[in-house]
Parts: structure tokens; C-alpha cells; sequence
């Protein structure tokens, strides 16, 4: 699998953040409705041009497989007679119905199953199942080697915590995973042994919107990484964004550097900030492309926070008032996107596709 | 027995596996049991749930990646194509053949991804080119970690999607060479060059972007 590669780069800082909770029982439910069709997707599928030929094989089955079924319901209508009366079709079609297979349109196989969905032809019987028995009901996500983390990974906080209660022997493995879920799992760290954890549970909350545990998070890796200049910044901007009036309010006399950048983003929670502060505007090119550049690294709450800050300098400029709102939509940040929603119209119908499900048009 | 056994050993001299912080990528070790699998095959629901959970986060990272920076609003959807379309496909999936459940799955997740990008263009906020990060030397860990967390997603984004592809399945889930060429219908000479054009473009973004000390690792000034 793996060989020795000496070009490899060590791209490895650059992680995706933890994936949205899946609702597993209601995806399996959905693929079962769908019997199994094989799709040119799946490897080993042949590629299009070679597929071609087959394209046109299934189209000649399904027609006939189209006739037939015509051809069946004629005879079937015409023997149920002139007199009226109707029959179901299984009392007269015995030897006139064609065989299963052909009313359903040719047996797919991995490499005409793509072909078959496009003419319309039926997809084969499903894939056997084994009866259905209570435990086809999923259980919750679990995981074979250490339940606890699994709940935490899919943010079980009730099932977590009382895996954390009777399972001391699986906190260790599980605590990082746990961190933001469980409660105890931060008073439980040791005190600062796990600054890159901390940290890393803090910034997942943050980019998943959850605003509220990682003012919490923030504020713990604010006393164990006091060098990291993100952190406060990371801490005042959650809080405010989580509306915590007193810990906002606290940060923000703390840290007085940030109240310039932060000013748009704590209106309204901080009544200093509430006076509009204009950012340094000789740095707005500087801020343009941080936020292009956070943008383009998946860090949209932070590029929205940024073009909050363009847009204070450049209030007329329509790409940066597009780009502000296009941002603020990716990053689901509903209250900035409604506000620029409701201030620029002109950019609507560009960023109605973006803003869709984020702002109530 | 589990179904890594009887799978080739990795290359014990070979690189090591990139930080999985956040969930597995791939690897004898990540693989899901073989009791499970050949469960799922036979359509066992809850069995075909736990491979959905064990594979969610490979998935999500290998869509998040292809579209970070450009379609960030898709990468939910993506996913969860992909997972739909790996169990209506699993029972097609031959536990004896020579791929990895995982390599299966990132294949159809890599298809899934390019078939929406070429269906739906991206709307990046534009490709302006970015001056260099001026040098700050003593700064901490971690302000090191998130510059260049967001330097390799600014330098991955600058990609095509192909290139990117290629780049993505290589250096964070570890196909090798011959699975990617069957994950994206190339051949493997194709598959060569453009991962050794992405590398390149990817490090000269990363030079220009980093500051020196950062850049260093990359090849950059020192």
C-alpha cells in the first residue's frame, strides 16, 4: 500500500475539521430503499466510451422489455372481456407474461447498471437480507474498542458522560475526543499537559459554529498556551458570537489590541464595541488577502471576521461586499449574513444559490 | 480473522501515516473487521451502519480536502453520496480481491467529488496571487501549526481538481500509485506526473507563502 516516497511533503498540519454528526440508521434505511445497482463509480466500472456500445444494448432491452409489458396488457385487457368484467392480470397472463427477468430489463452487472438507470429500465431484485430481527434497529454509533470515544466523536453528551462515569479504564484514549462533550473530560486533564488537544477541540467547535464550548475551550488553552497569540483572539470572537456578555465583556478590557479587529464582530454583546471602530485602513489590501487566504484554508468564521473588517473600510466597494456576504453564507454565520443580506440587495441574486438555508430571503 | 490479514504488510520503511487527529485515513490497522464487512456484504443493517460510521471520517476528510477553498457549502452533501452509493455498492465489493475496503471507498468518493465539480463549477473568491508572509521567528507551536495549516490549504486550493485529486489520495490517505490510477481511470505513468506537477506547485506556493522559517521544510529559503 504504502511505499517509500522521498518527493512526500509533510502536509500533514493541514487537517479537515471533525465531520458533521451522520445520521447512520436513517442512511442505511435510505440506501436499502434503492436496491443494489451497481454504478459506474464504483471501481472496476468501465469508463464511459467503453460503456457506450452497452449503452445502447440496454436501451434495445429496455424498449423491448417496454413492449412486451404493452403487448401483455393488451391480450390480458382483451382477454378480460367484452363482457366486463375485469380479472387481475395473473389470472389470465400464465403463459403470456413474459419471464420476470425480461419484464424487469436485463440482469445489471457492474458495468451496465449506470446504462440501465439511464433508460429507465427497473433495477435487478435487492441484494438478499437476512430476516429482520430487533437488532436491525442501530444502536447508537459505537465503537468495538472504546465506546466512549465514539459517543464523544458523534457528540452523544448524555451517553458520553455516563461512559465517562462507569468506564474510567477508557478515559485516556477517549479524552481528547471527549473534550467539548464531557464535561469532566477538561477538569479531568491534568492541568496544561495537552495544549495541541485542547487546542484542536477549541478550534473544532469553532469552525463547527458551536460557539459556546469554544469560548469554554478557549479560555482553558488561554492559561495553558499563554504564547499563542491566536488564542485570545479565537477567545473574544467565540464569546461574543456566543453572546456571553460577561466573559466578552471581560476579554475585551483584557485584551485591548483586539478591539479594534473585534469591534464589528462584538457589536451588540459589548457596549464599547457597539460604537462603530474603524479598522486601520492603510492594512485593508493586508486584510483583503488574509481573508482570501483564510478563505482558500477552509477557515471560513475566520475570513468572515475579516471581511467585516474590510467592509468597514471599503463600505462602497461591491467585491468586497459580495465577498463579505458570500463568506459570512459559507460560514453559516446567520446573523452577519442576514444583516449584509438585508443591506446590500444588489448582490442578492449572485449569492441567492450560496445563501440559501442561511438567510431568510 | 480479520481481513487485514491476509492483506500485504506496509513498507515498514515507508513514510509515516499523517496525523489523524481527526479520524482514520487508511491502513491495515483503520480497516474495518472482516467479520463486519462480509456482514455488511450480505446486507446486515447494522452492520452495514458500522462501516458507514468507520469509514464517515475518512470520507468527510478526503471531500473536505478536494473542497476546501472552493466548494465548502458541498462538502456535507458529498459525503453523504458517497456513503449512500458505497452501501448500495457493497455487495458488489469482493472482500479477496485486491483492494482495500478503504481504497473502494475513496474511489467512489473521489468520483462522486470530480462528477460534482465538473458538474457545478466552483465559485472561488478569485485567484489573486498572495505576497509572502513576513518572517516571524520565535513565534510558538502553535501559531506555526495553524500558518501552515492554512498555507497547505491555500497552496492545495491553487490546484486543479485532477491534480488536486491525485495529490489529496496520495499524500493524506496513502494510495499507492496503481489505486489511483483505477480511482481516476488514469494510467500510472499519468498518475506520476501530475502528482510530481502538484508537488511542485504545492511547495512553490508553500515557499512563497510561509515565512522562511516554516518554508524551510518545503524547500524554501532557510
Amino acid at each position: 500500500m504504502t511505499t517509500h516516497d522521498p518527493d512526500r511533503l509533510d502536509l500533514t498540519a493541514w487537517q479537515p475539521p471533525a465531520p458533521a454528526p451522520l445520521d447512520v440508521a436513517a442512511l442505511v434505511a435510505r440506501a436499502a430503499e434503492t436496491p443494489a445497482v451497481a454504478s459506474a463509480l464504483e471501481p472496476g466500472a468501465a469508463s464511459a466510451t467503453a460503456r457506450a456500445p452497452r449503452r445502447l444494448l440496454a436501451l434495445a432491452f429496455a424498449l423491448g422489455a417496454v413492449a412486451a409489458a404493452i403487448a401483455t396488457w393488451l391480450i390480458v385487457r382483451g382477454g378480460a372481456g367484452s363482457d366486463g368484467t375485469t380479472s387481475t392480470p395473473t389470472e389470465n397472463v400464465g403463459a403470456i407474461t413474459p419471464p420476470p427477468a425480461a419484464a424487469a430489463g436485463p440482469t445489471p452487472t457492474p458495468q451496465n447498471s449506470e446504462d440501465d438507470r439511464g433508460t429507465g429500465a427497473a433495477p435487478p431484485a435487492p441484494v438478499h437480507r437476512a430476516p429482520a430481527t430487533a437488532s436491525d434497529q442501530l444502536p447508537p454509533v459505537s465503537d468495538a474498542t472504546n465506546p466512549l470515544a465514539a459517543a464523544c466523536r458523534a457528540s452523544q453528551g448524555a451517553r458520553a458522560t455516563t461512559l465517562w462515569k462507569r468506564h474510567p479504564d477508557l478515559r485516556a484514549a477517549a479524552r481528547t475526543s471527549c473534550i467539548g462533550v464531557v464535561d469532566a473530560a477538561l477538569d479531568d486533564a491534568p492541568s496544561c499537559d495537552l495544549p495541541a488537544e485542547l487546542h484542536d477541540a477549541a478550534a473544532r467547535a469553532f469552525d463547527d459554529g458551536d460557539y459556546r464550548s469554544a469560548t469554554v475551550l478557549y479560555e482553558r488553552a488561554l492559561r495553558c498556551s499563554r504564547g499563542d497569540t491566536s488564542v485570545p483572539e479565537r477567545l473574544l470572537l467565540s464569546a461574543c458570537r456566543a453572546d456571553d456578555r460577561a466573559r466578552a465583556r471581560r476579554y475585551w478590557r483584557r485584551f485591548p489590541k483586539l478591539q479594534r479587529p473585534l469591534a464589528q464582530a462584538c457589536a451588540g454583546v459589548v457596549d464599547a464595541a457597539s460604537a462603530p471602530t474603524k479598522p486601520d485602513c492603510s492594512r485593508a489590501d493586508a486584510l483583503d488577502r488574509a481573508g482570501k487566504e483564510a478563505f482558500a484554508s477552509g477557515q471560513y468564521a475566520e475570513a468572515s471576521s475579516i471581511y467585516q473588517q474590510v467592509l468597514l473600510c471599503r463600505p462602497a466597494d461591491p467585491t468586497i461586499q459580495k465577498r463579505a456576504l458570500l463568506i459570512a453564507c459559507r460560514a453559516k454565520d446567520r446573523p452577519t449574513a442576514q444583516r449584509l443580506w438585508a443591506k446590500y440587495p444588489a448582490i442578492r441574486a449572485q449569492l441567492l444559490p450560496t445563501c440559501t438555508g442561511v438567510v431568510d430571503p | 480473522m480479520l481481513l487485514m490479514a491476509a492483506r500485504p504488510a506496509p513498507d515498514p520503511g515507508g513514510p509515516p501515516a499523517p496525523g489523524d487527529a481527526i479520524g482514520p485515513t487508511t491502513g491495515p490497522d483503520r480497516e474495518v473487521d472482516d467479520l463486519t464487512l462480509r456482514l455488511a456484504i450480505r446486507g446486515d443493517a447494522v452492520a452495514l451502519g458500522r462501516v458507514v460510521a468507520h469509514y464517515h471520517p475518512t470520507v468527510h476528510a478526503l471531500v473536505w480536502r478536494m473542497c476546501a477553498g472552493t466548494d465548502p457549502a458541498s462538502v456535507d452533501d458529498l459525503v453523504q453520496d458517497a456513503l449512500l452509493r458505497t452501501c448500495r455498492g457493497l455487495a458488489r465489493f469482493d472482500p479477496a480481491g485486491p483492494a482495500r475496503p478503504s481504497t473502494w471507498i475513496l474511489t467512489i468518493t473521489t468520483r462522486v467529488v470530480l462528477n460534482h465539480r465538473r458538474r457545478t463549477p466552483s465559485l472561488p473568491l478569485d485567484a489573486a496571487p498572495e505576497p509572502r508572509a513576513p518572517s516571524h521567528h520565535g513565534a510558538d507551536h502553535g501559531v506555526d501549526r495553524a500558518t501552515l495549516a492554512r498555507a497547505i490549504g491555500a497552496a492545495v486550493a491553487t490546484l486543479g481538481d485532477d491534480q488536486r485529486a491525485v495529490l489529496v489520495l496520495r499524500e493524506f490517505h496513502e494510495l499507492d500509485y496503481a489505486a489511483i490510477a483505477d480511482a481516476l481511470d488514469l494510467d500510472v505513468g499519468t498518475v506520476k506526473s501530475r502528482l510530481a506537477r502538484a508537488r511542485a506547485q504545492v511547495r512553490a506556493e508553500l515557499t512563497r507563502r510561509l515565512p522562511d522559517h516554516l518554508a524551510a521544510q518545503f524547500g524554501g529559503t532557510p
